[in-house]
């Protein structure tokens, strides 16, 4: 009797959770359909160049979402978090901006001129930029900036930057009081002078870092920046958005700045709202949020979005997944298990199925969409191949010699290794246990290893305590791949951290990326890369997995977005929303 | 009982000078520090070491440990390294808004738990009660997340009753009474699903010690008295049983602070359970001494209080 | 509590053993519990997949007549790895319940029971154990021990026990001072005697209600724990990684197998320990009749 009661109890929650789960047939139905399928609906920006102009009545607020909230380190020299990021793109400027296609096109600066020599580069700003607080912007507030970054008392991560400049070290060694070249020519021309010639320094200069108001922040010692909390949650800068309010952990508002030299922006309130991505679709939906970054969601959920009206772009993201070897042990100093490994993953079946399609395959650690990543056909795409990849551990000794299944080498040792990997990606999470079935096919044993990420760096980055690892790599506009793969990037001495995590060291690969950064001719880059990714690739020092689409959602009232690579925010004064 | 209460105070401190030794020595052996995981490869090795070694990474633990104790004492806990502004700030800033939803939780289990579990017992066996068990224990089963998603979906989704995410509807600027509507109107999910967990926790055990003392003579003689039922469950037996009730409720005070942080994360509720996980992640070693500080103080008040409550409970519990 | 061993008489054990026998869900739980434990424990013969057989051209499929509960987001086989994963929960949510019952009711009994500095002393120290942040401790002891089974365990007893301590000590507290206790004592029965016949079954209840939040809460923290890296290793299924797993709004709508089946594990052995404890609650309870 009892028995039954409770089971029949049991059964009716179940059924009723259940039910209450399933119950969303109703959701496609209850919102209105779009006339026109939103998959062809390309962003607006077909047109008219400038974008088309804004109705009489607006909404004049767009809600954009973010995961996490921003810290509100907004000062652009001590920035290193992509949500505080999103928003100095809103209210900093830089002198330089990227156009579609990413070539440098004038912002700040009306224009600029790189010396035949390469050495020298000189801008001439606007005369009718203001800061937020109607201070005129001067060449001296950007010879500020950059100073700032080479100064001995600088806690910011910049300095890498200026680095470049001729006394730039000098002045970091505090054995100089400025950069020495760094020149104001007048108020509104600043002169730049490089030690050597430097590819990425017009974009290091140029574009990458926002400048800052002198009168502000020279007001206070440099050392000191880090605690002037009042100064970072309410920065004064020059773009097209004035901080209005900062609530930590809810939203940032954003209101237009009347005085943006090249005119205020269409939408007079930009809201960041901290939100959550399992809950995203139905604040899309209900019309609470504009904006979303939707990557991580599924086609299952894209499609629901699309059906309730939801416009969605997508477009190749500026971060690649690979899996790393430990170059530094003696199992993995030969080529061939290297590529034997690399033969054996099936990166085909897994962007396909796994990130369902939504993700290029990458041969070269290059993004894929980037000028220097070499033509098709050029690398051996590593098309999966067992028999080859059994052929090719045998060639190095690896051979199953008592029938467990696992190869072993001459002296009886079985192939096992450890694959760790970070939390926080669940894509990548998921292809570990792939990896682990692709290998076991040709008798490698691979254990998995998960951990928290500031463990997995401290493991693998700083003491080289690896066999195999799995980590995403963020690439900038400039292809340079010196700072991952110089062999000065790499270090072998425990507790001490290289970008060079697998410790790859090859002379040639070495000279080609130093000979690359000697020109800014992008021909002559562009074979010299070739000929880096052709010897990578050979090498085959990572499995480079794949390059996932950036995916994001947007309201159908919203016009004139139109995010790409590099470019997430794209032309953001001419966004509006209609009523 | 002053006596008690001054040692018990001594004693406190004491406790949270071990508390922060020992967790202290736990954080730094984390492997990890605050700035790896920040920075990108366009950052040089050297700048980055340079970086910790201002922030004194590098320093041996004790001298580590020295400094921040010797600031605390000056009533400094330093700056957070993430959010670059005094740890203490960080902390008001969150602190009201995990009060709030904590508050609302314990209160809303409580008023549900206690009659729950007094009507469970006395009426064991009944309906009621296994109707009681089985959603008592789906609660602490299954995780409060499918929980939380299913309320969302259900009543803010599909009905458009409760807001989906966050404290306030961003960019209606309410102000006075319509904020606190507003703000009233968004707690009211997330408290709902902290509460899940809570509720059925103290429903078994005030079902279990009613139970238990059901069984005493006492509770016999009362009845043989010819006491109505009322008064006997009321006012002699639940008595009885409010030291167990009392022990967990003083226990729960203190997860509202840092067990939170799923309700946190699901309702985008900027609290301090989520601030202190990411803390973690973060490696931000002042934000995390001061809030272990603070949840320490906040376990220690709450057992200090229950140990005087079961004296008061039952006057025979003395402490000399 | 007696051992059975005068023959001829009816000796207290059997009585309750014949008492706990005519309690239906007790039975039903002692029942439920062996044949999970026989379940994971045959899960190889059970079923005729791999526990970690990966089939991307079959991700998230519903269930059907070749997988019973469908598959994962691998591909895997849920109901497989269900079984499987009987064997990490059980083991991890039955065991650290146990370990933290043993040393959480001996330190709360003897600190409630002889009280002064004994207690003043063991409770400050369960206060300080109390005060360590889960996170903090389970990151830097997972970099330090590394990811098994029985580290798990130890790690959720060492830092779970205090609770059942306090609860344990306070009912001790109150208990003591009662008649019955008194008149022990006066007979001159040594303090062990009194705390382990007399003392200890009045807490029982609340010793079995904790336990069966114990075993929900270890079985779910092994999850948190294992996806910190300190815990079974991928790709070796738990209900608790199975539930974790699945958390987002798409499978709660759409994928019913991926959450209910794994949630209702956890249920049912929670639900049955309680009933097991009910039942051995009133077959030892030398008050009610038979």
């Amino acid at each position: 009797m009892k028995l039954m009661k409770i089971g029949a109890l049991v059964m009716a929650v179940l059924m009723a959770l259940a039910f209450a789960a399933g119950c969303t047939g109703g959701v496609a139905t209850e919102t209105p359909q779009q006339p026109s399928n939103p998959t062809d609906n390309q962003p607006p920006q077909a047109t008219a160049g400038q974008g088309e102009q804004p109705p009489a009545i607006q909404d004049d607020t767009i809600v954009y979402a973010l995961w996490n909230s921003p810290s509100g380190v907004l000062n652009p020299l001590l920035v290193d978090d992509e949500y505080d990021g999103a928003i100095l793109k809103f209210t900093f400027d830089t002198l330089l901006r990227y156009d579609k296609e990413l070539n440098l096109v004038p912002n700040m600066a009306e224009s600029y001129e790189m010396s035949e020599d390469q050495l020298t580069l000189v801008f001439k700003l606007r005369q009718n930029i203001k800061w937020h607080d109607g201070q005129p912007v001067t060449a001296s507030d950007v010879a500020f900036t950059f100073n700032s970054m080479a100064d001995p008392n600088y806690t910011g991560p910049r300095y890498g930057d200026v680095e470049g400049l001729k006394g730039a070290t000098a002045y970091h060694n505090g054995e100089a009081d400025h950069i020495e070249g760094i020149t104001i020519v007048d108020d509104y021309t600043i002169k730049f002078e490089f030690e050597r010639p430097y590819a990425p320094g017009l974009s290091k200069i140029g574009a990458d870092r926002a400048i800052i108001p002198e009168h502000i922040w020279g007001e206070v010692p440099i050392g000191e920046w880090a605690n002037q909390t009042e100064l970072m949650n309410k920065p004064v800068g020059c773009g097209p958005y004035v901080l209005n309010s900062f609530v930590p952990g809810q939203y940032v508002e954003l209101h237009a700045f009347k005085d943006y030299y090249d005119g205020a922006a269409k939408t007079q309130k930009i809201i960041f709202k901290v939100s959550n991505q399992d809950t995203v679709i139905a604040e899309l939906t209900s019309g609470e949020i504009d904006i979303a970054d939707i990557s991580s969601l599924k086609s299952q959920d894209i499609q629901t979005l699309k059906d309730n009206g939801i416009n969605i772009v997508s477009y190749t993201g500026v971060t690649s997944q690979y899996m790393g070897f430990n170059l530094r042990e003696e199992i993995f100093q030969d080529k061939r298990v290297r590529q034997a490994i690399t033969y054996a993953i099936d990166r085909k079946l897994m962007v396909e199925k796994l990130l369902e399609g939504r993700a290029t395959i990458i041969d070269a650690p290059l993004l894929p969409t980037s000028w220097a990543y070499p033509e098709a056909g050029v690398l051996n795409d590593y098309a999966v191949d067992l028999e080859k990849a059994k052929a090719l551990l045998a060639e190095a000794g690896w051979e199953d010699r008592n029938g467990d299944g696992i190869v072993e080498n001459a002296a009886g040792e079985p192939f096992k290794v450890t694959l760790k990997y970070p939390i926080g990606n669940k894509i990548r999470e998921q292809s570990a246990p792939i990896i682990q079935a692709n290998l076991k096919q040709i008798g490698i044993d691979v254990k998995l290893e998960i951990m928290e990420f500031a463990a997995l760096l401290d493991q693998v980055m700083a003491n080289h305590e690896f066999d195999m690892y799995l980590m995403g790599s963020s690439l900038d506009t400039d292809p340079d791949p010196k700072p991952i793969w110089h062999s000065d990037a790499a270090s072998d001495e425990k507790g001490n951290s290289g970008w060079n995590i697998v410790g790859f060291r090859n002379a040639e690969a070495d000279k080609i990326m130093e000979d690359a950064l000697k020109t800014i001719n992008v021909e002559e880059r562009k074979a010299l890369y070739k000929e880096f990714c052709i010897l990578v690739n050979e090498e085959a020092a990572e499995v480079l997995l794949y390059a996932p689409e950036v995916i994001k959602a947007y309201s159908s009232k919203l016009h004139n977005y139109d995010p790409s690579t590099f470019n997430d925010y794209y032309q953001m004064t001419e966004w509006y929303i209609d009523q | 009982m002053t006596r008690y209460l001054i040692r018990r105070l001594a004693q406190s401190i004491l406790i949270l000078f071990c508390v922060t030794v020992i967790v202290f020595l736990f954080i730094n052996l984390a492997p990890g520090d605050p700035y790896t995981q920040r920075l990108d490869p366009s950052v040089s090795a050297e700048v980055r070491e340079e970086m910790l070694q201002k922030m004194g990474y590098y320093d041996p633990v004790p001298i580590k440990y020295f400094k921040w104790i010797r600031d605390v004492f000056r009533g400094d806990f330093g700056y957070s390294i993430k959010y670059k502004k005094p740890v203490w700030d960080v902390i008001c800033e969150r602190l009201p808004n995990t009060v709030l939803m904590g508050a609302g939780a314990l209160i809303l289990s409580t008023a549900i738990a206690i009659p729950a579990g007094k009507t469970s017992a006395t009426k064991r066996n009944s309906v009621f009660d296994y109707m009681g068990t089985v959603l008592s224990f789906i609660g602490i089963s299954i995780p409060a997340f499918f929980f939380g998603l299913l309320l969302i979906k259900w009543l803010s989704f599909d009905l458009k009753i409760f807001p989906i995410s966050g404290m306030v509807t961003v960019g209606a600027g309410y102000q006075g009474w319509d904020f606190i509507k507003d703000v009233a109107w968004h707690l009211v999910l997330p408290t709902v699903v902290l509460a899940l967990l809570q509720t059925a926790t103290l429903m078994r055990y005030t079902r279990s010690s009613m139970l238990e003392v059901f069984d005493h003579d006492y509770i016999r003689t009362a009845r043989a008295k010819g006491l109505s039922e009322a008064v006997v469950v009321n006012k002699h037996a639940f008595k009885n049983a409010l030291i167990p009730i009392i022990t967990v409720l003083s226990m729960q005070i203190p997860t509202i602070f840092s067990g939170a942080v799923l309700t946190e994360t699901i309702f985008v509720w900027p609290g301090i359970g989520r601030l202190s996980y990411t803390a973690i992640l973060d490696r931000d070693y002042p934000l995390i001494m001061a809030l272990l500080l603070m949840t320490t103080v906040i376990i220690l008040l709450s057992n200090l209080i229950a140990d005087l409550l079961y004296a008061v409970i039952d006057p025979r519990i003395r402490y000399e | 509590m007696k051992k059975d061993t005068d023959n001829g008489t009816v000796s207290l054990g059997s009585i309750a053993w014949r008492r706990f026998r005519k309690n239906k869900l007790a039975m039903f739980g002692v029942v439920v519990i062996a044949l999970l434990i026989l379940m994971s424990v045959c899960a190889p013969v059970l079923t005729t997949y791999g526990r970690d057989d990966i089939d991307l051209y079959n991700i998230e499929a519903a269930p059907n007549s070749d997988h019973l509960l469908g598959t994962d987001e691998l591909g895997r086989d849920v109901l497989t790895r269900l079984l499987y994963g009987g064997r990490v929960s059980l083991t991890v949510g039955l065991l650290a319940s146990v370990f933290e019952i043993i040393i959480g009711v001996s330190v709360g009994a003897i600190a409630g029971f002889y009280g002064g500095k004994v207690d003043s002393l063991i409770m400050r120290i369960t206060d300080v154990i109390m005060c360590f942040p889960f996170f903090v401790v389970a990151i830097a002891l997972a970099a330090m021990i590394g990811p098994s089974m029985m580290n798990l365990i130890f790690i959720i007893a060492i830092l779970e026990w205090t609770k059942i301590a306090r609860i344990v000590r306070a009912e001790v507290l109150s208990i003591k001072e009662r008649d019955f206790i008194q008149a022990a004592r006066s007979m001159g029965l040594s303090k062990m005697e009194i705390i382990i016949k007399h003392v200890l079954p009045n807490t029982f209840a609340s010793i079995m209600v904790f336990a069966t939040l114990a075993i929900a809460n270890g079985i779910l923290t092994e999850a948190a724990l294992s996806f910190l890296g300190l815990g079974v290793r991928p790709p070796q299924p738990s209900w608790g990684n199975m539930l974790s797993a699945a958390q987002s709004m798409r499978v709660l709508q759409y994928e019913w197998w991926m959450w209910i089946p794994q949630g209702f594990l956890v249920f049912i052995t929670v639900i049955s320990i309680n009933f097991l404890g009910d039942g051995l609650r009133d077959a030892l309870d030398p008050k009610l009749k038979i």
